[in-house]
């Protein structure tokens, strides 16, 4: 309440103070316009208009009345009676129409809101002024309004692409493609469609002889991420695959191997054929995603078990833990034994049972000797002098494998093998294999990566019991297959939790939408690109504290239970995102926005013409002189029409402010701009719910 | 879910706004403390301490390394491998400690220099304990030993909240700084001061941290309060920022989004006006050293303490990449020295400012490393040495026992060189929290294990490195 009349009086201030002597004695004049006209049964988001004066003194009453094809009180509910006052010290007042779910299979209906003369006020002389008109939708089990679809890609794409300037609605084609599919149609399309790779644009680079450096990767990403058909100049068109997409960035925040760490650094194409195994194994299984993770030479290097060698008693050397300890606690099973809902099991005293100990990490960290770089013969290549190579698996080798008997966990043990002669790698393989089906078949890896995913894709607080449908999946995928990516994929997605539209009503449901991919939606949202068809973006780390294959540690860039102090900790929730918004990426992000509107998408700008990312605003600023539309646009492109009326009255005012006469420098283009900047600042922007 | 504390009950979310009560409780339990210990500090005595976190895991016995012909042919036995030159170690001479022959790595000549002219101590084999352990102890599965042992994210929890029993979002420089922010006259800028982003140590149920990066706070574009012109840009973009952040929102995560950028900004004017002098000409820190680089903000941030209106501050600086599994004698040759120098120049500034006895700086880590070799490096271990730098630390000494570097024994865990703790963080940590103003009474409100390993009736400081 307190920041409400903060606000009010601030307005009224500055209506004061801008207000002519003239409106001052003048009776004033009022108008009506439509903030956000779309509405479904199905969907509780509020239709809402806004009904303006000029002036903000003293109290009127305005006269309307209600027509159209949908019954009040039957198809939507709304304040009852007929007038609407607009206080003293208010510019304006709102009206909402909140629609009512039902059985009946309707048309869409209309509500139109007639303004009428009174006491105190006169009419604005266009008529058009006077009339808002909003749209009330069929509920459909089977095709989602626009905003259900929208915020259905800001959950599992890039989010709401920009909408042709040339089309009539200001619906974004790939959110009208999820309206006619249905999620889950849209789901099983994207399945079908070829894995957008990212490695071949550093091959292709390196064929044109180009130097192929750290910050390459980044191209490949963010071509990828905005769907650019072929990856490269002349390369193969493809249609783009942003579900994949998304799951593999999820994956490499879970599976972490990161740039920070020199070796790798210098090693772009080998980190992206990483990236690639996480994209080729988005839509398959766990168990398989797990082998070539504990094979790929990158996280060989990164958590350092490539030639890791079996206890040296003469030299007093021990197998490297590192690797061992991660899988568990990170890649698998984590700290605590949880239960399938993922809640923590607890003893008969109450306390949370762990899962392993140091004892286990020596035992698990002996399966992961025996391994040096591959992509050689044996012949030609040894343990420990093997030529490196980052694009295949690394090769097992016996003599250098601790062959003992091993006890790993859930009481599996492994024999004691026998060295394979001629070295072969086998009876080191079959220790790797039954470790990684050890961990893989625990109980709590199931709702520990489920857990996790649901936190990337929909929620940070899950609830057990989403938690658990999803878990059910990876133990299950209904055919008796453990592990099925997409079944798990296709349980986070269409859970009940994800799409139930009470959500949107819960003070706490939904997650800080990750900066790198806000950033990548604000891109998409008004078609950003260069015209080398590149999107050269790499340094964005310095301002989104987040980058792609380049977290500060294996432990992400956030950790799943991180709790900033305050409300959000005090009511035992969790905010992973969080954890990297601090007094810096508070207003860093904010500022790199501002920049990223005025002039290109590159950390520093970009001052190589043919590569600046520019967003094209062309059918935005065509609405310069039409606010509310403007606004009603950008609503939906980005943050799926869910900004509430007070946003729509602060920012519309805002570019109303930018005036010929209050501004005249290029005021239409900063119109498109303060209203972009705005929203893409908001909380409402910021926050996925 | 954590019980709801006074302040909390008062409504209080952040430090921006604090009520009057508790400075008042503080303020009275400091004079209190202070008539009775006498080594308190008086409320406006400035004080700060600098954390300097080595995250990754530092093998900190190859930062401070037997030098005596036995010691030595025990600590090269052990690591193998890993074990430094003889030749190549800094000879110390530490007070109090007869036979003790150290040496320094080769790349800490600063420190050494430091050490020998007693502005610096070591504080050897410490980490975290619920209550002191042997190994008996392990091997019988008695006593309380802390969660998560060996593992990255529980035990840099752990440094940083020293509770090692339980898992915890707050640290004890946060901890410290609910009781004694308060005296500082200005709460607009946190008391603790962040180079290195959020973290647990810096968090308390009131105070957390204001991150900065070394060319200060970031300022938001486009926002200018004075603008008032009707033709102004800014003007137009201040009133609806503004107004945005005004908006009382329902949603948690919204609210919270919006609640830090609104401390940011609110903080930014002040900070910056306060901390953008330049350091005396004397201050010289060495280029290209990214270290080097946030001490000097530091040092900055402590020359504005006036402006800013602090009398306390605590700072906290992450230096990464100590986690070496391999690599680790040519990547501790190339790291050391970087952070040497840097705090070789840190201790020059602060003497050049006059401000050497009021600024202490300490090191920690998430644990020390095995002393045995996995080929290549070592494995995460536990108990290991660190450093306190200051004018006021009883220097050229060490505070605790240099254990014997043997790989397995009744003082290991096992059979790799995991050394058990002889100090624990509390008591390290106790005495840091005492320096800077914690009243001995208040002393478990900051570190609730401290009487496991010290009593605060006791007369003498827990270690004795600080007056």
């Amino acid at each position: 309440m307190k920041s409400r009349s903060l606000l009010l009086l601030a307005i009224s201030m500055w209506a004061m103070l801008s207000a002519t002597s003239k409106a001052q004695v003048q009776t004033p004049v009022v108008n009506i316009i439509v903030m956000d006209g779309d509405m479904r049964e199905d969907w509780p988001d509020a239709g809402m208009v806004a009904v303006r004066r000029n002036g903000s003194v003293g109290d009127i009453t305005i006269n309307f009345a209600i027509s159209g094809t949908a019954t009040r009180g039957t198809d939507y509910t709304m304040p009852v009676g007929t007038t609407l006052l607009v206080p003293n010290g208010e510019r304006e007042a709102w009206l909402s129409f909140t629609p009512i779910a039902d059985t009946l299979n309707e048309p869409v209906e209309s509500i139109h809101v007639t303004l009428l003369p009174g006491v105190g006020y006169t009419l604005d002389t266009s008529v058009a002024k006077t009339k808002a008109t909003l749209v009330l939708g069929n509920a459909s089990t089977t095709k989602p309004g626009a905003k259900a679809a929208a915020r259905f890609l800001i959950q599992a794409a890039f989010g709401p692409d920009s909408d042709s300037a040339l089309d009539t609605d200001i619906i974004p084609q790939n959110v009208q493609t999820v309206m006619s599919l249905g999620f889950e149609n849209w789901i099983n399309d994207q399945f079908r469609r070829p894995v957008g790779y990212h490695q071949p644009y550093l091959d292709w680079m390196k064929r044109s002889k180009q130097s192929v450096n750290w910050d390459a990767k980044a191209v490949s990403w963010w071509n990828r991420a905005m769907g650019v058909p072929a990856l490269y100049p002349g390369g193969k068109a493809q249609a783009p695959d942003p579900l994949r997409q998304r799951m593999a960035f999820a994956l490499s925040q879970i599976f972490v191997i990161s740039d920070h760490m020199d070796t790798l650094s210098n090693e772009a194409i080998g980190m992206e054929n990483y990236y690639d195994m996480l994209l080729r194994h988005s839509f398959g299984n766990f168990r398989a995603l797990l082998y070539d993770v504990a094979t790929h030479p990158c996280m060989g290097v990164y958590l350092s078990h490539l030639q890791n060698r079996k206890a040296d008693p003469v030299e007093g050397t021990y197998p490297d833990q590192n690797f061992a300890r991660e899988i568990m606690q990170l890649f698998t099973i984590g700290l605590w034994e949880l239960n399938a809902d993922g809640t923590r099991m607890l003893d008969g005293l109450g306390q949370p049972i762990p899962t392993y100990d140091n004892g286990t990490i020596a035992e698990f960290a002996r399966v992961f000797t025996g391994m040096s770089f591959g992509g050689k013969a044996r012949a030609q290549t040894n343990f420990y002098y093997p030529p490196s190579n980052y694009l295949v698996p690394m090769l097992m080798w016996d003599e250098e494998h601790d062959v003992g008997a091993k006890t790993l966990l859930s009481g599996i043990t492994l024999p004691a093998r026998t060295a394979s002669d001629p070295d072969v790698g086998t009876a080191g393989l079959l220790d790797l294999n039954a470790a990684l089906d050890c961990l893989f078949n625990h109980p709590s890896t199931a709702p520990f990566i489920c857990k996790q995913l649901i936190q990337r894709f929909v929620t940070s607080n899950p609830s057990p019991a989403y938690v658990g449908r999803v878990a059910a999946k990876f133990a299950n995928n209904g055919n008796g297959v453990r592990g099925d990516m997409q079944a798990i994929l296709k349980a986070i997605l269409l859970d009940s939790e994800a799409r139930s539209p009470a959500s949107l009503a819960s003070a706490n449901f939904g997650k800080i939408r990750e900066p790198y991919l806000r950033t990548v939606n604000l891109a998409r949202a008004f078609n950003a690109a260069s015209t080398s068809g590149l999107y050269r973006l790499s340094y964005l780390d310095q301002v989104l504290y987040q980058q792609p294959l380049s977290a500060p540690s294996v432990f992400n860039f956030y950790r799943p239970g991180y709790a900033p102090p305050g409300p959000i900790n005090d009511a035992g929730l969790v905010a992973p995102e969080f954890q990297i918004l601090n007094a810096i990426s508070a207003l860093s992000t904010s500022n790199y926005y501002y920049n990223v509107i005025r002039n290109d998408f590159a950390r520093w700008g970009e001052s190589n013409a043919k590569y600046r990312v520019k967003a094209n605003v062309t059918a935005e600023k065509a609405l310069y002189n039409d606010v509310p539309a403007l606004l009603r646009r950008l609503d939906l492109v980005l943050t799926g029409g869910t900004l509430p009326a007070e946003q729509h009255q602060i920012i519309r005012e805002a570019i109303e402010d930018l005036s010929a006469e209050n501004y005249s420098w290029e005021w239409q283009t900063e119109r498109i701009n303060i209203a972009i900047y705005l929203i893409s600042t908001s909380p409402e922007f910021a926050v996925l719910r | 879910m954590r019980p709801t504390t006074r302040r909390h009950f008062l409504g209080k979310a952040n430090c921006a706004a604090i009520s009057s009560l508790p400075i008042l409780n503080t303020l009275l339990n400091l004079k209190l403390a202070g008539s009775v210990a006498g080594a308190a500090p008086g409320p406006t005595d400035y004080r700060a301490l600098v954390c300097l976190f080595f995250s990754g895991g530092i093998d900190s016995y190859n930062l401070v390394v037997p030098r005596g012909t036995s010691e030595y042919a025990q600590y090269a036995a052990t690591r193998s491998d890993l074990a430094l030159a003889q030749a190549s170690l800094l000879p110390i001479t530490p007070l109090g400690n007869p036979g003790l022959s150290l040496g320094l790595h080769p790349g800490l000549s600063g420190l050494q220099t430091l050490f020998e002219a007693g502005h610096a101590a070591i504080i050897p084999n410490v980490g975290t304990l619920v209550e002191h352990v042997t190994r008996a102890d392990y091997d019988n599965g008695t006593s309380r030993f802390p969660l998560g042992l060996y593992s990255h994210s529980d035990q840099t929890e752990q440094w940083q909240t020293s509770t090692p029993d339980i898992r915890s979002a707050r640290g004890w420089g946060g901890r410290t700084a609910d009781l004694l922010h308060s005296l500082n006259g200005n709460q607009t800028v946190s008391m603790n001061i962040s180079l290195s982003g959020g973290n647990i140590w810096q968090s308390g149920d009131d105070v957390y941290e204001y991150a900065i990066g070394t060319n200060g706070a970031e300022e938001l574009y486009g926002y200018d309060p004075s603008a008032t012109d009707v033709w102004s840009r800014d003007r137009v973009y201040t009133k609806a920022v503004d107004s945005q952040l005004a908006l009382d929102y329902q949603h948690l995560l919204s609210k919270a989004f919006t609640g830090k950028k609104l401390d940011a900004m609110t903080t930014y004017q002040l900070f910056n006006a306060s901390t953008s002098a330049n350091l005396p000409p004397a201050a010289v820190f060495p280029a290209d050293n990214y270290v080097a680089d946030m001490l000097e903000m530091v040092a900055k941030s402590i020359a504005g303490r006036t402006a800013l209106g602090h009398t306390r501050q605590t700072f906290f600086v992450e230096v990464g990449g100590w986690d070496h599994h391999s690599d680790l004698i040519t990547g501790q040759a190339e790291q050391l020295p970087r952070v040497d120098a840097a705090v070789a120049a840190f201790y020059n500034a602060l003497t050049v400012m006059g401000m050497q006895d009021q600024v202490t700086l300490f090191t920690a880590s998430d644990f020390a490393r095995t002393l045995t070799s996995n080929g290549k490096g070592s494995d995460h271990a536990w108990g290991g040495n660190h450093f306190v730098v200051g004018g006021a630390v009883s220097g050229r000494r060490l505070y605790g026992q240099y254990p014997g570097l043997i790989k397995d024994g009744t003082t290991t865990i096992d059979d790799r060189g995991t050394l058990i703790p002889t100090t624990s963080v509390d008591e390290y940590f106790a005495e840091l929290a005492l320096w800077l103003g914690v009243p001995k009474g208040q002393l478990a409100d900051v570190l609730p294990n401290i009487g496991n390993f010290y009593s605060t009736g006791s007369s003498s400081n827990p270690l004795g490195f600080l007056p």
